[in-house]
């Protein structure tokens, strides 16, 4: 694991948490999906930047980048978000069938 | 660029690589940008402009509507000063439409100039505030994310112009 710079994209995403949180009480109710979309990408970039990524993990970046550079649509998005969602149910099952209940 | 071709092809780009977008590009997209008409000719904007990656990585923690960061973000902001208060004290509506034509000009400039470009209205105005050091007779209006496209959207659906455009009279389907 590299932790250079891990409390300082910690430190960053708080700050956008904290200011989406903020905003969504303005904000259409759609939005708080995207938020949720990207705080999950998010996460996903730093687990990789700081090397405590996989191949799974990976491919579910991947996946969120592609849904967040669209154009919005709230048909695909829903459609996407349900796919992702089967996706690491899946992947879960793999882990605990792996590893018993340990992940 | 021609103009009808680049009102059509442009779209709202929200991935950027990381390159930078040229002093020489930003500087156009910015003359643009005050290019637009404005009520009386108020100009009642200004505009700042970052490049510097750790200040926009700090704008983009205070902007949830930024979802990567980009090359360059311009900040257009209502000045105060320029502009007429209804009795309630609030900056009358046309002032509103200023900055909405000014922010097209910018995004059209920065489709000419091959860069993608995006307006962003989700940010939290004190935080961003502060980090542009603003003076209290400016309110933070708007961001506009530009940078070069990572990936570029497809166009979304647009309402048919059937519902949206009539002739002489609402539901007027013949023009001259």
């Amino acid at each position: 694991m590299d932790t250079d710079g891990l409390q300082e994209d910690v430190f960053y995403l708080i700050g956008f948490i904290l200011t989406s949180m903020h905003g969504l009480y303005h904000e259409p109710t759609e939005y708080g999906i995207y938020r949720l979309l990207d705080v999950a990408g998010r996460l996903l970039s730093i687990m990789e930047e700081h090397d405590l990524s996989d191949d799974f993990m990976r491919k579910l970046s991947e996946e969120i980048e592609e849904e967040k550079a669209g154009c919005m649509d709230s048909d695909r998005q829903k459609a996407t978000i349900m796919q992702l969602a089967q996706e690491y149910a899946e992947e879960l099952q793999n882990r605990l069938g792996q590893k018993g209940q340990c992940i | 660029m021609e103009t009808i071709k680049a009102i059509q092809t442009r779209r709202s780009v929200r991935a950027f690589k990381k390159e930078p977008v040229t002093r020489e590009q930003l500087e156009t997209i910015l003359r643009a940008g005050i290019a637009a008409p404005s009520g009386g000719n108020r100009q009642p904007w200004v505009l700042i402009a970052m490049c510097d990656h750790l200040r926009l990585k700090g704008l983009v923690s205070l902007s949830p509507g930024l979802f990567s960061e980009p090359g360059a973000v311009i900040a257009i902001c209502l000045d105060e000063t320029r502009v007429t208060k209804t009795e309630d004290g609030e900056a009358e509506s046309m002032v509103w439409m200023d900055l909405g034509g000014l922010m097209e000009n910018i995004l059209l400039a920065a489709h000419d100039q091959g860069l993608g470009a995006c307006a962003i209205g989700s940010f939290h105005e004190q935080g961003v505030s502060l980090l542009l050091k603003l003076p209290p007779t400016l309110k933070l209006a708007l961001l506009v994310s530009i940078g070069v496209p990572a990936r570029i959207p497809i166009c979304p659906k647009k309402r048919p112009i059937e519902e949206l455009v009539f002739f002489e009279e609402y539901g007027g389907r013949n023009g001259h």
